[in-house]
C-alpha cells in the first residue's frame, strides 16, 4: 500500500513547516506541497491530485471554504480535512456544506491529527469532539411528539 | 474645548448686552408714549419695568419677582401701556433656566389654558365694555404664558441634545473597548495556537526528528515575546485615553481648585467660591479635568445663584493656563 499524500494549505509558514515534519516522520503519509493561500492550494491538488488537503479556514485571497468548494468539485477522490483555531458554528457548517470530510481544531494532539489523516483518506468523515457536540445540539433529531421546531416532520 | 467654552462665554456677555439694549429701548419708547399730563411716578414705574428686562439672564427669579409686581403696579394705577411685555420677556429665561417643581408646572399650564380660553371667549365676545385694561391683562397673561412655554420647551430641547450627545460619546467607548477586547482575543488566540501546534509536533517528533525541538523552542519564545509586547500595548490603550475622569464628590471641588491653580491660573476666587459653594450644596459631582463642573444637582431654592457663579470662576481659572 502506496504512502497516503497530503497537502498542507495555511497561510502561517511556521504553522505548515510543523505540519509536514510531523506528517514526513510518520510511516505511511508523505506531504506533497505546502499551499499559502486558497488559490496556490486549488492549483497544486489538481497538479498533484493529493489523498487528503489539511486546510485553513482563514487564509487569504481565497478562503479555505471556497478553495474546498473548488477542490470537491473539480478533484476527485481528494478528501478536504478543515483545519481552524475556533470551531465557530458558521465555519463548521459551510465546510461540511463545501464538501470537507472533516473538521479538526488546530491544537488537537498531534497523533489525534495523524490518525484523522488516514480516517478521512480511507474516506469515512471525522470531526473534532467539540464540533460533533454542538451538531448534536443543533441537529433536529429524532421527531418527537410536540416537537415544536420541527412542526413539518410530525403532521 | 477651550475655544467652544470662550465663544459660550462671549456670546453670553452678547446677549446680555442685547438685554439691555431691549431694555432701553422698551424703556424709551414707553417714555415716549406716555400721555403728557401723566403724573411724573409713572416714569419711574416704567423705567422699573424695563431695569428686570436688561438684568433677566444675570438674575432671572429676583427679576421675575420685580417685574410682575411693578406689572401688579402699573395695572392697579392704571398705567399700563403694553400686554405685560416685560413680564414675558423675563418669564422666557425663567423658564428657559429655572427647573420648576411639578406641582408648579401643572399649576402654571392649568392656569395658562384658561387664561387662553378665557381670552378667546373675550376675543369673541367682543368685550363690549371696552375696558382696555382688562384685553391688556388678559392678553399680556396669554403672552406669559406663551413664552414661559417656550422656555420650557427650548430647555428641554437642550436638555435632550446634552442627552443625546452623551449618550453617543458613551457608546462609542464602548464600540472602542469592544474592538479592543476583540483584537486582545485575536492576539492571545493566534499566538497560543502557533504555540500550542509547535510544542504538541516538537515533541511528538523529539525521537525522530530531535532538531525540531530547538526550532519549535525558538518560534515559541518568539512568539510569546510577541504576544506580551501586543497585550501591553493593547492594555496601554484601555487603559489611558477615555477612562471617564473619576468623579469625586463635594470634597473633591477645593482639590480641582488647587489643581487649577496649579497649572498657572490665579484661583484665588475660585477658591472661595468653592467653599462658599461646597456649602450651598448646589452640585454634587465634580469633573476631574480642570475647570469643568461635570454634573450639577438638583439645586435647592436660592442656591442656583452661586452654582452659576461657582462654575463660571471655575471655569475662569481653568482657562487662564
Amino acid at each position: 500500500m502506496s504512502d497516503i499524500r497530503v497537502l498542507v494549505a495555511d497561510d502561517q509558514a511556521l504553522l505548515r513547516g510543523s505540519f509536514r515534519v510531523l506528517i514526513d516522520t510518520t510511516p505511511g503519509l508523505t506531504t506533497v506541497g505546502e499551499a499559502a493561500d486558497g488559490v496556490e492550494a486549488v492549483e497544486l491538488a489538481r497538479v498533484e491530485r493529493p489523498d487528503v488537503v489539511l486546510m485553513d479556514v482563514r487564509m487569504p485571497r481565497l478562503d479555505g471554504i471556497a478553495a474546498t468548494r473548488e477542490i470537491c468539485a473539480s478533484v476527485a477522490a481528494v478528501r478536504v480535512l478543515m483545519l481552524t483555531m475556533f470551531d465557530l458554528d458558521d465555519a463548521v457548517y459551510a465546510a461540511l456544506r463545501a464538501g470537507a470530510s472533516g473538521f479538526l481544531l488546530k491544537d488537537v494532539p498531534p497523533a489525534e491529527l495523524l490518525q484523522a489523516i488516514k480516517v478521512v483518506a480511507a474516506g469515512e468523515g471525522l470531526l473534532a469532539p467539540s464540533v460533533t457536540r454542538r451538531l448534536i445540539a443543533e441537529s433536529p433529531g429524532w421527531p418527537s411528539r410536540g416537537s415544536r421546531r420541527w412542526p413539518g416532520w410530525t403532521g | 474645548m477651550t475655544e467652544s467654552a470662550l465663544t459660550q462665554q462671549l456670546s453670553r456677555r452678547q446677549l446680555i448686552a442685547f438685554d439691555c439694549l431691549v431694555a432701553v429701548v422698551y424703556a424709551v419708547l414707553l417714555v415716549l408714549t406716555t400721555p403728557v399730563d401723566a403724573p411724573p411716578w409713572t416714569v419711574l414705574v416704567t423705567v422699573g419695568l424695563a431695569v428686570p428686562v436688561a438684568v433677566r439672564r444675570l438674575w432671572p427669579r429676583p427679576a421675575l419677582v420685580v417685574v410682575i409686581g411693578l406689572s401688579v403696579v402699573a395695572v392697579v394705577l392704571q398705567v399700563l401701556r403694553d400686554p405685560l411685555l416685560a413680564a414675558s420677556f423675563v418669564l422666557y429665561v425663567v423658564g428657559l433656566t429655572r427647573a420648576a417643581a411639578p406641582a408648579t408646572n401643572r399649576l402654571l399650564s392649568a392656569a395658562g389654558a384658561v387664561g387662553v380660553v378665557v381670552l378667546f371667549l373675550g376675543v369673541m365676545g367682543g368685550s363690549s365694555r371696552g375696558s382696555t385694561n382688562v384685553a391688556l391683562v388678559l392678553s399680556g397673561l396669554a403672552a406669559m404664558y406663551g413664552t414661559w412655554m417656550l422656555g420650557r420647551v427650548i430647555r428641554d430641547r437642550r436638555a435632550a441634545a446634552v442627552q443625546a450627545a452623551r449618550a453617543l460619546a458613551e457608546r462609542a467607548v464602548s464600540d472602542e473597548r469592544l474592538r479592543i477586547a476583540r483584537e486582545l482575543h485575536d492576539i492571545v488566540a493566534h499566538s497560543m495556537g502557533l504555540i500550542a501546534v509547535k510544542a504538541g509536533v516538537a515533541n511528538h517528533v523529539l525521537k525522530v526528528r530531535p532538531e525540531e525541538v530547538s526550532d519549535a523552542l525558538s518560534v515559541i519564545e518568539t512568539t510569546s515575546r510577541d504576544a506580551l509586547v501586543e497585550l501591553r500595548h493593547m492594555l496601554g490603550l484601555l487603559r489611558t485615553p477615555f477612562s471617564p475622569a473619576p468623579l469625586g464628590g463635594l470634597a473633591a471641588l477645593p482639590e480641582l481648585v488647587e489643581r487649577v491653580e496649579s497649572t498657572g491660573g490665579g484661583g484665588l476666587v475660585g477658591r472661595r467660591r468653592a467653599g462658599r459653594f461646597a456649602r450651598g450644596g448646589g452640585v454634587d459631582r465634580v469633573s476631574d479635568r480642570p475647570g469643568v463642573l461635570d454634573e450639577c444637582g438638583p439645586a435647592r431654592a436660592g442656591h442656583s445663584l452661586p452654582r452659576r457663579g461657582c462654575w463660571r470662576r471655575v471655569r475662569r481659572t481653568g482657562r487662564s493656563e
